[in-house]
């Protein structure tokens, strides 16, 4: 990186800090703390849904996704607008006409303490392991590609944010994440313009698209069928997308505190709800145009040599294992098949230019062969990577988006690009941290505590739960290093093990309304997380009993809870109470 | 919680806010078919 490169990194980290500082000011007391004494209009409310939801991994991973396997991610995102209307009709006017503090509080009310135990352990569970992860998934990034020290990116990536959210609860977080939201859409916009700008100059933007598209990387939508058959393991079509897409949305943002806490701190209903389906409206287009940008990418590696595998730091493990003889002639390969590639694709930009549409039509057949074979290379590296013998980390995608900012992009825009990976980290994490807190104040200290706080006591002793939860948070990032790659995807799909129970126990909640018994949903609610993760292991076993994708674990695991608790329900009334 | 306080803004009721969101997701859905079908 450039010193140019180095203070621009630094003016906007220090920029954001400095901002979130100045808007710490709040009442001290709990709910001026943790929610921001409910008083932020829709926008702002708007702004710190999506700030929550766009984590780092977000910006890296999606153009990265584009380039290896079109865009078909997009989605993944179908079901999220049809959650935020189910959320804004059922569960926002519950929330708010109760005036919780914290989703699980509304258990107790509905049900009993231990519901509300478990609900809420579950959350510091999955919420607290996967902000570890939120951490080191960034770092691991860029310290390999700049060659960076771990444990520093670490502390940066989950350190500097404690100060203004320790200081300002949710009100500096929400007013920090507007600021951030703004930076990154003006980073990924300047990107996304250098990689057409960067294309040959006979290169149109939509000769870009023709190329992209018709080597399979503008599929935005997949039914999901081959061979008249629906593939459940799947895991981006457009029915997992809706609904499993869906389910999951649900959960998220209807009983994960992290977001059910942006949207608490709205000054009334109407803001809440507007803040919510505004987010229903945006976010597809927002993820398609993330998107877009990996399927130009994906058009500008045509013209230019793209790397064989992404991450350095794994290549070089490759090239010193019993395996480097090998890999010199796929890279030999690979270097004469990008050639014979650039050329080929020059020949089709020339031929779309004078309108020759047999000799367009034969170079796109051409490119088509060529990319399979370069992608056969590709994946053959891959397997290499992932075998026992190399023990590396054979998935690159993270890596393919920054790789091109940090080898392409010029000065300046490099160090932006680089804040912005920083300040979407911190959006996320700052949520995550400012609702562990919440959780561990309100859930578990202020009932299982006899003496009763002042409202600066709790106010002071939730500043100290959120150094806490932050600590705890890049401990795990640090513990995550010295376990390897393998749990980051672990835990990627620890919130669909537990998101679906946590949903079904809300659904009895607010729509069996007969169900009064507690013990019956508490039962249900562990019968189904068993059901959740037996189902999942039963994908995992070597080989595997039956293969669904991991969307599909959140109907599971909703629907798991209603039925037994339907089914338990009769038999524990009648304990209870065996004359009735 | 006051009733005007909670009106819906920009559409008369709450309802068309709900018909107004899932109408788009579909138009979205119709608009990315379109586009995969003509660059495919």
């Amino acid at each position: 990186m450039s010193q140019l490169d180095w203070i621009i990194l630094a003016i906007t980290l220090a920029g954001i800090i400095a901002y979130g500082l100045y808007k710490s000011r709040t009442s001290h007391n709990l709910e001026g703390y943790i929610l921001a004494n409910r008083s932020m209009p829709w926008g702002l409310v708007l702004l710190s849904i999506m700030g929550t939801q766009a984590s780092a991994i977000t910006f890296l991973s999606a153009p990265g996704q584009a380039y290896t396997d079109g865009m078909r991610f997009v989605q993944y995102y179908f079901g999220l607008p049809i959650a935020m209307v189910v959320i804004s009709i059922f569960f926002v006017p519950v929330f708010s006409r109760l005036k919780v503090f914290t989703a699980y509080e509304y258990l107790e009310n509905r049900f009993d303490g231990k519901t509300r135990t478990l609900t809420s352990f579950l959350f510091f569970l999955q919420r607290g392991l996967s902000t570890g992860i939120s951490v080191f998934a960034p770092s691991i990034i860029l310290s390999s590609l700049l060659g960076w020290n771990i444990y520093w990116t670490n502390l940066f990536m989950g350190g500097l944010l404690i100060i203004y959210t320790m200081s300002g609860g949710a009100k500096a977080v929400a007013y920090t994440q507007q600021l951030q939201l703004i930076i990154i859409f003006i980073g990924m916009f300047l990107a996304g313009y250098m990689v057409v700008h960067m294309l040959p100059k006979n290169v149109s933007f939509s000769d870009a698209l023709v190329v992209s598209g018709k080597l399979g990387r503008l599929n935005a939508i997949t039914t999901g069928f081959t061979k008249n058959r629906f593939n459940w393991s799947d895991q981006y079509n457009l029915f997992s997308g809706i609904i499993g897409g869906f389910f999951l949305a649900l959960s998220y943002f209807g009983t994960d505190q992290s977001q059910v806490g942006r949207y608490l701190t709205a000054k009334s209903l109407k803001e809440s709800r507007v803040g919510l389906l505004m987010n229903g409206l945006v976010k597809v287009p927002m993820q398609f145009l993330i998107l877009l940008i990996g399927a130009l990418l994906f058009t500008f590696y045509q013209f230019n040599k793209a790397p064989v595998f992404f991450n350095k730091v794994q290549l070089t493990k490759l090239e010193n294992s019993v395996k480097k003889d090998s890999f010199s002639v796929l890279q030999n390969q690979y270097d004469s098949l990008a050639i014979k590639k650039q050329e080929t694709v020059v020949t089709y930009s020339a031929a779309a230019d004078n309108k020759n549409h047999q000799v367009e039509d034969e170079s796109i057949s051409s490119l088509r062969i060529l990319q399979h074979q370069s992608d056969s290379l590709r994946k053959k590296v891959k397997g290499w990577l992932d075998s026992k013998v190399i023990g590396g980390d054979g998935n690159d995608t993270n890596y393919i988006f920054l790789s091109f900012v940090v080898a392409n992009l010029p000065v300046g825009l490099v160090g932006l690009l680089i804040a912005i990976i920083f300040i979407a980290s911190w959006g996320s994490i700052a949520a995550a941290i400012n609702s562990l807190a919440s959780c561990s104040m309100v859930d578990l200290h202020r009932r299982f505590t006899k003496n009763i706080d002042s409202g600066e006591d709790e106010y002071r002793l939730s500043k100290w739960y959120t150094l806490g939860w932050g600590v705890f948070c890049i401990v795990v990032a640090m513990f995550t290093y010295n376990i390897g790659n393998s749990l980051i995807e672990a835990v990627n799909i620890l919130g669909s093990l537990f998101y679906g129970v946590i949903l079904g126990v809300f659904l009895v909640a607010l729509f069996l309304k007969n169900i009064r018994n507690g013990n019956a949903v508490f039962w249900g609610a562990i019968l189904a997380e068993l059901l959740v993760l037996t189902v999942f292991m039963l994908t995992k076993l070597n080989p595997p009993v039956f293969k669904i994708g991991f969307l599909w674990l959140n109907p599971i695991g909703a629907f798991g809870v209603i039925f037994f608790t339907l089914l338990l329900h009769p038999i524990l009334n009648k304990k209870i109470n065996p004359a009735g | 919680m006051n009733n005007d306080e909670n009106k819906s803004p920009l559409f008369k009721t709450w309802r068309q806010w709900y018909v107004f969101v899932i109408v788009f997701l579909i138009l979205m859905i119709v608009l990315l078919s379109l586009f995969t079908k003509a660059f495919s």
